[in-house]
């Protein structure tokens, strides 16, 4: 049988490669939500900021989604499998967005002669920035919700789309949406200077709202759809996640509203991360509520002890790398022009 | 168009159209990095220049393999998820190394291709090892996982059909899997050396003769030249493994119906499963005895030797097979006219009919890893993991996958048509601002 403290580090691994997914694309996709959302006197320099800020790091930013997918198929086969086959239309609709997204950033900042075809790639780039985190969401928000169901012959029925379109997954798809310009907001204020970091602070502020309006909504919803989950969530161990999310968005609020833009960007940071890990533990020990424990969908140890090796050896080399990356081009030198021509 | 037809469809659509991407991902660090090593060497302007204009370009290849590469991963387990399920607790590992092993390229890549301004030359220089020896590494950890497909060990099957003694690094170094690897690590190398001699020679044949193009030219045709040797022999080798490991495979590839002592080696025709000949086709006696078995004598077992069931489509095979093998030596012909040319005919890479069989070489290349790959995959049919799961049973319960696999379809086109519209935008720009610097010089601005 699966040796319980491997499966607790491999699951550890899978919510930490989310984590990092929804930090760094979540900034990304939010980056992508102000474009379509640019308004105001400078929505041209606005649009700028953005594009400079994610140029260098947006191919590694979007890895994680990887790392995510390699970890779950290799921990946790069975567990990939209901999801893929439960959810393949909307991972279908979340595939196309990264496809749209990834290849329409790299077309416009290559297109710079050609404005009309920049527009419509620029279209492309952030309506897919939008689609994609909403659909990543309300998966979340389904599979937690226990929307995939076994077909009774040892393999999954898919959801249809009336299911995934349902008040909860609907609202979590949301909250994912909010959080993603949130985090994008927050953090461009560090990387612009006023006006352009006035408007980011606004927008910041706006998010913000959106983020503590739809986390509302989803924790009342879950009371009904997803009672485990709320469960967890508000009395159980979930619970303290919960009180330090709500005293952070209430600290990020009032730091943004201060200028104190580099804490600012940590606590949003700190934020995203208690959301998640406090999803995480009011789901544990269900990967696919309430059929499928992550102990069951686990590998064999065998599997494990090699796969978690491998991470730790390549984390040795990736993350000495990835600081690197981060600190030539979001270090303490931003005047240099990092242009690729 | 059946459930698995549409799924069949949309991952060998995926596949071809990535496998493009991948092999100049692997390649282009290569010769990034010989231009701008002969750059700070010689110190010579027009090196860095072929570094930095194609450090540009594979930008936006890498960027459309990275997100064909995504596809590939989700599609995986939107597509096969059962295949998954099984093969994900065997071979999963060499996945999630190539995750990593993406994730370094990533990363070095901005590093080379935002830094050139922030980064000393060194260190700059340095950054593209890292990211040419990540290229390589993925090549590695994707062909270990797909070699397991062909030959698939490291593990047991009980009686109730249970996976039990899974051992992942068995699994990793899977008898197929040497063979495989360095045939595709030179196909990439040999693919983007000619895809880079065949743009100076399309430069050149329209008369752009300077040193520029003479030496884009030339480091394009000397990679593909210098590795292509090695991959007929790497080809040979393959030929010996997969007579031992997928004897039925190689039976198909060679269009051989029949179990034969002293077999000849059939090349080109069609095979007929009627008559079970190769109509048209053209034998070579014995050779199919010696390539496997470094014998004349040898006996071949034939497609006879195993149930019709489980035959993979011959027509298919031995015409995918058959192309690869012309091509492929067909592809030494440059290099060869090259070699002799260098010292004592120098005028001869001048020649616009050189320029011309160069300009060919690079889509040539190219059909030929198409060719290469459409056998070993074609020719483990009906199986996705040999002898153990077929693909009917690896095809995922969810229902719809046709129109998906028609919106994925305009996806690909459109890519490729962007892609290469903006890569050709590119050159012409680059052609642009060097004749307003040439303005310059001569008005004395």
């Amino acid at each position: 049988m699966t040796d319980s403290t491997l499966v607790g580090l491999a699951a550890f691994s899978l919510i930490a490669g989310l984590s990092a997914y929804a930090v760094f694309a979540g900034a990304d996709f939010g980056g992508g939500v102000w474009e379509l959302f640019s308004f105001g006197p400078r929505r041209a320099e606005q649009r700028v900021a953005i594009d400079r800020a994610m140029g260098p790091v947006w191919e590694a930013n979007h890895v994680w989604i990887i790392f995510v997918i390699v970890v779950l198929f290799t921990a946790f086969p069975s567990a990939f499998a209901a999801i893929c086959i439960g959810l393949f239309g909307p991972l279908s609709l979340i595939l196309l967005g990264i496809v749209l997204r990834g290849a329409s950033f790299v077309f416009r900042a290559h297109a710079e002669d050609q404005p009309r075809l920049q527009h419509w790639f620029g279209f492309g780039f952030s309506i897919s920035s939008l689609v994609t985190p909403f659909a990543l969401g309300a998966s979340a928000g389904a599979i937690a919700a226990g929307a995939l169901k076994p077909d009774g012959k040892g393999g999954w029925l898919p959801i249809p789309w009336s299911e995934f379109f349902q008040p909860f997954p609907v609202i979590t798809g949301l909250l994912a949406v909010c959080i993603c310009a949130f985090l994008a907001a927050t953090f461009l204020t560090a990387e612009t200077v006023d006006p352009l970091r006035e408007d980011f602070r606004r927008r910041a502020m706006i998010a913000g709202g959106g983020v503590a309006l739809f986390g509302t909504l989803g924790l009342i919803l879950s009371v009904d759809t997803a009672p485990e989950l709320s469960h967890e969530l508000l009395h159980g161990r979930a619970l303290p996640l919960v009180v330090i999310g709500g005293v952070l968005a209430i600290a990020s609020f009032v730091i943004t509203l201060t200028g104190a833009y580099r804490l600012a960007r940590h606590v949003a940071v700190a934020f995203v991360l208690v959301v998640l890990w406090g999803w995480g533990a009011a789901q544990w020990p269900y990967i696919v509520t309430p059929f499928l424990t992550f102990q069951q969908a686990a590998s064999s140890d065998a599997m494990l002890v090699v796969f978690l090796s491998c991470l730790g050896a390549g984390a040795v080399i990736l993350v000495p790398s990835l600081y690197y990356l981060f600190r030539v081009f979001k270090g303490t030198r931003p005047e240099i022009e990092s242009d690729s021509a | 168009m059946s459930e698995l037809m549409a799924a069949r469809a949309q991952m060998g659509s995926s596949l071809a159209f990535h496998i493009i991407f991948s092999v100049l991902g692997i390649g282009m660090p290569l010769v990034l990095l010989i231009a701008e090593g002969l750059w700070l060497r010689t110190g010579k302007d027009v090196y860095r220049q072929l570094a930095r204009t194609w450090s540009k370009a594979f930008a936006v290849t890498f960027g459309i393999g990275a997100v064909s590469g995504t596809m590939l991963s989700f599609e995986l387990g939107l597509l096969w998820p059962r295949f998954m399920q099984f093969a994900g607790g065997i071979i999963g590992m060499p996945f999630s190394l190539e995750g990593f092993a993406f994730f370094i390229e990533a990363i070095f890549l901005a590093l080379y291709l935002y830094g050139w301004n922030r980064l000393s030359r060194r260190a700059h220089f340095i950054c593209g090892i890292p990211l040419v020896l990540s290229g390589f590494a993925s090549t590695f950890f994707i062909v270990s996982a797909n070699s397991w497909m062909n030959t698939p060990t490291g593990f047991t099957l009980d009686k109730d059909g249970r996976i039990t003694d899974i051992d992942p690094i068995a699994a990793m170094f899977n008898p197929a899997f040497f063979t495989e690897y360095f045939h595709m690590l030179f196909a990439a190398l040999v693919c983007t050396g000619f895809a880079v001699a065949a743009v100076y020679a399309a430069g050149m044949l329209k008369g752009r003769r300077d040193e520029y193009h003479r030496k884009g030219l030339a480091i394009g045709l000397a990679v593909a030249a210098i590795i292509l040797p090695i991959q007929l022999v790497t080809g040979d080798l393959i030929a010996v493994q997969v007579t031992r490991n997928q004897p039925l495979k190689l039976a198909t590839m060679e269009g051989l119906f029949h179990t034969t002592k002293s077999a000849p080696l059939t090349v080109f025709g069609i095979p007929n499963e009627e008559t079970q000949t190769v109509d048209g086709g053209i034998e070579i006696p014995y050779l199919l005895s010696i390539l496997a078995y470094n014998s004349p004598s040898a006996t071949v077992q034939g497609m006879d030797a195993f149930p019709k069931e489980n035959w993979p489509n011959p027509v298919m095979v031995h015409f995918a097979y058959d192309v690869m093998i012309t091509v492929g030596s067909g592809l030494m012909l440059p290099g060869l006219i090259a070699l002799f040319a260098w010292r004592r005919r120098p005028k001869w890479l001048e020649n616009r009919l050189f320029l011309l069989m160069l300009l060919l070489s690079g889509p040539a290349a190219f059909v030929c890893l198409e060719a290469g790959w459409v056998t070993t995959e074609s020719g483990r049919q009906p199986w996705a993991i040999y002898n153990i799961l077929r693909v009917e049973d690896s095809v995922t319960t969810a229902t719809g996958i046709l129109p998906w696999f028609g919106v994925f379809s305009v996806v690909y086109v459109l890519l490729m048509v962007f892609g290469a519209m903006i890569l050709l935008r590119m050159a012409s720009r680059r052609r642009a601002r060097l004749a307003i610097a040439q303005a310059q010089v001569v008005t004395g601005d």
